[in-house]
C-alpha cells in the first residue's frame, strides 16, 4: 500500500482504533499466541542467541555493498534461464510485471503472500492493467475479500475473527452460514483451487535471494506457495533488494531464524527454493521464471545511519511483541509495515512528510530488540528518527543549560517542589499546557510530600559508624561450562528417534516398516480413505519400487494418475486424486522434514494436491538437517526443491491450528529399513 | 567481584523532585552494609528526557556535565534503571565521533549500577525480614529488564523480604506505557497501556508496588490516583530500609 499524499496523524488514527474493543482482542490473542509460540522453541534452542548474532553478521555483509551480491545473483539467476529486472521504485516494479503479463496475454494471476508487493501496491496496479489478482495465503484471500489491507506482515487477517471471516465468506461467495473454523478453510480451498489452475501467472515474494546460486526462497504453511512457483506457466517473484543473502550454506540457518522468530517453527510447512525455470526433461514447474529486484529506497537506506533496518527478515516478531501495537493493531499504521519494524520501516521509505508521528509511536520498552531475529536496534532507530538533525529548539536548549547548572537546577527543583504541592496551580497548568492536558487526560499530576529535601536532610546526616548489618559475600565468577554439540555427533538411533519427535510432533504419521509389508498396508491405506484415484509420479524409485506400488494400486482397482513425460501432470486429474504417493530421497531429523528435488519425472504436485500424501522412504536418506542435506548433494540446485514439514496448515482465522488448507491434511510417512537406495 | 567501599550517590531529578526518601532510603541501607556514602552537591540529572527525543545538543551537555561532576567517583549508585541505562548505555553512543571522550564515557558507565544491582554485585545475598510485610507486588520496568539487564535479583531480594507477602505481577515484562514523552504524545495509548498494567496490579491485591525506577513508579501511582486507588508505590530501598529498621528495635 502507498501512503497517501495526506500527512498520517498516527494520534488520531490510534487513539479511534483503541476504541474498538473486538478487534483489539483479535489482535492481542493472535499476536499473544504467535509471542508464546516462539518463546517456546527459543527457550529450547540454547543456541539460538548465538545463531541472531551471525545472522546479524551476515546481514551487515551484504547491507555493506548491495551492489555486489545483487550482481552475482543476477549472473546465477540468468545462468540458470531465469530473467532479472531491476526496478528503482515502485511504480517501475509495478510496469515490469504488467509488461510480463500483457507481453503473454495473461490475463489471471495468483499471488502468495507478499508485504513486498503492498508497499509496491501491485493488486492495484494490475487490475489497472486488466490483470486480475487473486491472494491465496488465506489471511490475504480473506482481506482482500473485505476490501482491506493486512494489519499484520504474518497474519494479514489478525484483526478478524471468525465470526467476521464467516460472515464475508457468506455474503461474497455465498457460503453456507454454519461453517466452523475447519469448513471455512475447506470451502476456500475449494475456491481457490481453481485459481490456480486457471492463472497464468504465480506471483511471490522472496524470503531470502540466494547470490551464489541464483535461488528464491519461500516459506509459507498453507502451501499456496508452492502453487504459485510450480502451478502456473509464469512465475514472477518480486524481492527488494535487502533479502538477498551470501550463499545457499547459510540459508539453512537463516530460514531457522525466521519460522522460530516468526511462530516458533523449527520449519515452515513448506520451504520453496527455486533455481530458475523448468529445465529440459522436467514435467511440471514454469516455463519462465522472473525476478523483480526493487529499490524504491533501500540503497539510500543503507547508505544511512538506519542502514541495519534493511537486515529485517519480516518474521513479524517485533510486532507479536510490541505493547503499542497489541493496543491499537496494524492498521493505524496506515502502511503496510505496521508495528516496531513497519514505524522505522514506512518513515524511512517514504519519509517524515508522510508519516511525521510513526517514530514517536514507540515507548522506548526495547522488547522488539530483545525478540529481533537478527538484532535490529528498533528502538534507538525510533529515538533517532524523531528530532533528526537536532531539535534546534531554544527553549530546549535553555532548559538544558539551566538543567546542567547545578545552582540553577537546584533552584528549579525547589520551585517545581513547591508548585506540585500548589494545588490552585495544578488546575490552571492544563489549561496553558497542552502536554500537562494530556498527561492528566489519564493521570493526576504528583504531588510533592511535605517531607524534608534530600539535600537539607544530607548536610545534617551522620554516619551511625555501626558494625555492617548487611553481609557481603565475595562472588566468584562461575566458569561457563560449554555446550554439547548436539545435531553432528548423533548417532542414527539418535537421529531416526529426533525424527520421530519431531515429526510426530507435526503431525506426520510415521510407520517403521519394510518392503515386504507395503501391499496390506496400502490395502489399508485405501480403505481407510476410500480411494479411487491414485497420483503416483515414477521417477526416482529405488529397486523398481515404483513398479511394485502400482501392481498393489492395480490390484485394488485404483486408477493412477501419473506424469512420465514433458507434458507433464494431467491437471484435472491431478487435482481429483485424492491421495499422492511419493518417494521422498531424504528426510531430515531437526525438523522433521521431507525433501523433494524436481528433475525429470519427479512430480512433487503429488506431494501437495491431494488430501493425503504417503511419502515412502528408505531408512538410510535420514540426515541431520538441511546444512547437511547441501553438504550431501554438492553438485547444482535442482529447479525447484522444496522441503515439507507435516500437513498443510494455517493458523490465519483466530490463530485457530487447521490443516489441509491447499495441501494435504494427512501427510503419512513410510520408512522402510530394507530398501538399498544404492548409494 | 570486589567493590570499592566509597560509593557515590547519584540522587536523579526524580528522587530530588517527588521522593526524598527513597535517597535517604539507599543512603541507610548502604552504610548498613558497610560502605561509605559521599552526595556530591554539583550533581544535576542525567539529560534523559533530551535522549529520548534525540536532541543531542541538549544531551551532550547533560552527558558531559554528569561526566564532570561523577567521573573521579569509585562508584555510582542510582535508584533508577532509566537513569543508570542512560548513562551506561546511551552516553557513549553521543560521542561515537570523539575517541577519547567515548572511552571516558565508556569508562564511567562501567561504573554506575542501579542500586538493587549494586548490593547483588556487592554479595548481598541475605536480608532482614520486613516487621509488617503487607501485600506487595513488583513492576520489572523495561529498562531494568532490557535496559541495564536485571531479571530476578529485585524479586529474590523481595521473597526475602516479605515472605508469601510478595506477589508476582501477570505480565511484568510488559511496558507500563510511560515512556516519558510518549505519554504526553501518544495520551489515548499511554492510557490504554497504563490501564492494562494497572488492571494487572489490581488483580494481585497488593496494597504495595514497587519498582526500580521511579518514572515508572510515578506514572501509575498518578494513574491509580486518577482512579481514585490508595495504593502505596514504593522504591525497594524503602522497603529494604524499613526491613532495617525493624531489625534495630
Amino acid at each position: 500500500m502507498k501512503p497517501t499524499a495526506t500527512r498520517h496523524n498516527f494520534r488520531a488514527a490510534s487513539s479511534s482504533a483503541i476504541q474498538n474493543k473486538r478487534v483489539q482482542k483479535a489482535v492481542r490473542n493472535t499476536a499473544g499466541l504467535l509471542a508464546r509460540m516462539r518463546a517456546t522453541t527459543v527457550n529450547t534452542k540454547p543456541e539460538f542467541e548465538e545463531l541472531r548474532n551471525w545472522g546479524r553478521n551476515r546481514k551487515l555483509l551484504v547491507s555493506e555493498n548491495l551492489e555486489k551480491w545483487v550482481a552475482q545473483f543476477k549472473a546465477q539467476v540468468e545462468q540458470q534461464g531465469g530473467v532479472v529486472h531491476r526496478a528503482k521504485d515502485a511504480a517501475e516494479a509495478g510496469r515490469i510485471i504488467s509488461e510480463i503479463a500483457r507481453e503473454r496475454g495473461i490475463t489471471a494471476a495468483v499471488k502468495s503472500k507478499s508485504m513486498t508487493s503492498e508497499e509496491v501496491g501491485l493488486n492495484d496496479i494490475l487490475q489497472d492493467a486488466g490483470i486480475t489478482v487473486t491472494e491465496t495465503d488465506l489471511g490475504e484471500f480473506i482481506v482482500q475479500l473485505a476490501g482491506e489491507h493486512p494489519s499484520h506482515i504474518l497474519a494479514p487477517a489478525i484483526h478478524r475473527n471468525q465470526d467476521d471471516v464467516r460472515k464475508l465468506f457468506t455474503e461474497k461467495l455465498g457460503a453456507p452460514a454454519d461453517l466452523d473454523v475447519e469448513g471455512l478453510v475447506r470451502f476456500a480451498r475449494k475456491v481457490l483451487r481453481h485459481k490456480f489452475l486457471e492463472a497464468g501467472m504465480g506471483i511471490t515474494g522472496g524470503n531470502f535471494a540466494v547470490a551464489d546460486t541464483g535461488t528464491v526462497a519461500i516459506v509459507t504453511n498453507e502451501g499456496n506457495g508452492r502453487m504459485c512457483t510450480t502451478v502456473p506457466p509464469v512465475h514472477v517473484a518480486l524481492v527488494g533488494i535487502e533479502k538477498l543473502i551470501p550463499s545457499i550454506k547459510d540459508l539453512p540457518d537463516f530460514l531457522s531464524l525466521l519460522t522460530c522468530s516468526a511462530t516458533g517453527q523449527r520449519a515452515s510447512s513448506y520451504i520453496s527454493m527455486t533455481t530458475g525455470p523448468r529445465r529440459t526433461n522436467e514435467t511440471e514447474g514454469p516455463e519462465e521464471f522472473h525476478v523483480v529486484l526493487l529499490d524504491n529506497g533501500r540503497s539510500s537506506i543503507a547508505a544511512s545511519p538506519w542502514r541495519e533496518m534493511l537486515h529485517c527478515l519480516h518474521c513479524g516478531s517485533c510486532l507479536n511483541h510490541c505493547p503499542v501495537y497489541h493496543a491499537v493493531g496494524g492498521h493505524a499504521y496506515e502502511s503496510s509495515y505496521p508495528g516496531p519494524m513497519g514505524s522505522v520501516l514506512s518513515t524511512l521509505l517514504w519519509g517524515k512528510q508522510s508519516y511525521p508521528e510513526l517514530a514517536n509511536a514507540c515507548t522506548l520498552c526495547g522488547r522488539c530488540v530483545d525478540v529481533c531475529a537478527v538484532k535490529i536496534p528498533l528502538a534507538n532507530y525510533h529515538r533517532t528518527l524523531r528530532h533528526q538533525g537536532g531539535s534546534n529548539s531554544q527553549t530546549s536548549y535553555l532548559a538544558a543549560r539551566l538543567a546542567s547548572h547545578p545552582g540553577a537546577y537546584r533552584r528549579g527543583i525547589h520551585a517545581l517542589r513547591r508548585m506540585l504541592r500548589t494545588q490552585p496551580l495544578t488546575k490552571v497548568l492544563p489549561k496553558i499546557n497542552k502536554s500537562v492536558a494530556n498527561w492528566q487526560s489519564c493521570r493526576v499530576l504528583p504531588v510533592a510530600g511535605e517531607e524534608q529535601p534530600f539535600r537539607d536532610w544530607w548536610h545534617q546526616h551522620q554516619p551511625k559508624g555501626q558494625a555492617p548489618k548487611l553481609k557481603r559475600v565475595e562472588t566468584k565468577e562461575v566458569p561457563s561450562v560449554p555446550e554439547d554439540k548436539k545435531a553432528g555427533t548423533a548417532d542414527r538411533e539418535e537421529l531416526l528417534a529426533l525424527y520421530r519427535q519431531r515429526a510426530g510432533a507435526l503431525g506426520v504419521e510415521i510407520v517403521e516398516t519394510s518392503v515386504a509389508e507395503l501391499s496390506g498396508l496400502i490395502g489399508n491405506l485405501l480403505k481407510d480413505e476410500s480411494v479411487s484415484s491414485v497420483a503416483l509420479p515414477r521417477a526416482g524409485w529405488p529397486q523398481k519400487l515404483d513398479e511394485r506400488v502400482a501392481e498393489i494400486l492395480a490390484g485394488a482397482d485404483c486408477q493412477t494418475v501419473s506424469c512420465e513425460d514433458e507434458t507433464g501432470w494431467n491437471m484435472a486429474a491431478l487435482a481429483n486424486a485424492q491421495l499422492g504417493i511419493t518417494y521422498s530421497s531424504a528426510f531430515l531429523a531437526e525438523t522433521g522434514s521431507l525433501i523433494y528435488p524436481a528433475g525429470a519425472g519427479n512430480g512433487t504436485l503429488a506431494s501437495l494436491l491431494p488430501e493425503v500424501h504417503l511419502a515412502i522412504s528408505a531408512s538410510s536418506t535420514l540426515l541431520s538437517d538441511l546444512n547437511a542435506y547441501f553438504k550431501n548433494e554438492a553438485g547444482p540446485l535442482p529447479s525447484r526443491l522444496t522441503q515439507i514439514a507435516g500437513p498443510s496448515r494455517t493458523g490465519d482465522i483466530e490463530g485457530t491450528m487447521t490443516v489441509g488448507v491447499h495441501g494435504p491434511r494427512r501427510v503419512i510417512h513410510w520408512i522402510l529399513s530394507d530398501l538399498d537406495t544404492g548409494q | 567481584m570486589s567493590l570499592p567501599n566509597h560509593v557515590s550517590l547519584f540522587l536523579t531529578c526524580s528522587a530530588e523532585t517527588l521522593y526524598p526518601d527513597v535517597g535517604r532510603a539507599c543512603v541507610k541501607v548502604l552504610e548498613a552494609a558497610g560502605f561509605t556514602v559521599e552526595f556530591r552537591q554539583e550533581q544535576t540529572c542525567c539529560g534523559q528526557k533530551w535522549l529520548n527525543t534525540n536532541e543531542t545538543r541538549e544531551a551532550k551537555l547533560m552527558a558531559r556535565h554528569f561526566l564532570q561532576v561523577f567521573e573521579s567517583a569509585e562508584v555510582i549508585v542510582a535508584p533508577s534503571s532509566s537513569c543508570v541505562d542512560t548513562v551506561r548505555n546511551q552516553y557513549p553512543d553521543l560521542f561515537s565521533d570523539d575517541p577519547g571522550l567515548h572511552a571516558r564515557f565508556v569508562a564511567l558507565g562501567e561504573k554506575t549500577y542501579e542500586f538493587c544491582e549494586f548490593l547483588d554485585k556487592a554479595g548481598i545475598r541475605e536480608l532482614p525480614v520486613h516487621p509488617n510485610p503487607v501485600p506487595t507486588t513488583y513492576h520489572s520496568t523495561c529498562r531494568t529488564l532490557r535496559g541495564i539487564g536485571l531479571r530476578g535479583v529485585a524479586e529474590n531480594y523481595l521473597q526475602q523480604l516479605l515472605g508469601d507477602r510478595f506477589i508476582e505481577l501477570p505480565e511484568s515484562e510488559t511496558c507500563c506505557g510511560f515512556g516519558g514523552t510518549f505519554s504526553v504524545k501518544l495520551p489515548e495509548v499511554s492510557g490504554q497501556l497504563l490501564q492494562d498494567k494497572l488492571d494487572n496490579i489490581f488483580s494481585t491485591g497488593a496494597e504495595v508496588v514497587t519498582a526500580l525506577d521511579l518514572s515508572c513508579m510515578t506514572h501509575l501511582s498518578a494513574g491509580a490516583k486518577k482512579q481514585g486507588r490508595t495504593l502505596r508505590f514504593a522504591h525497594l530501598a524503602e522497603l529494604l530500609a524499613e526491613a532495617l529498621d525493624g531489625a534495630e528495635q
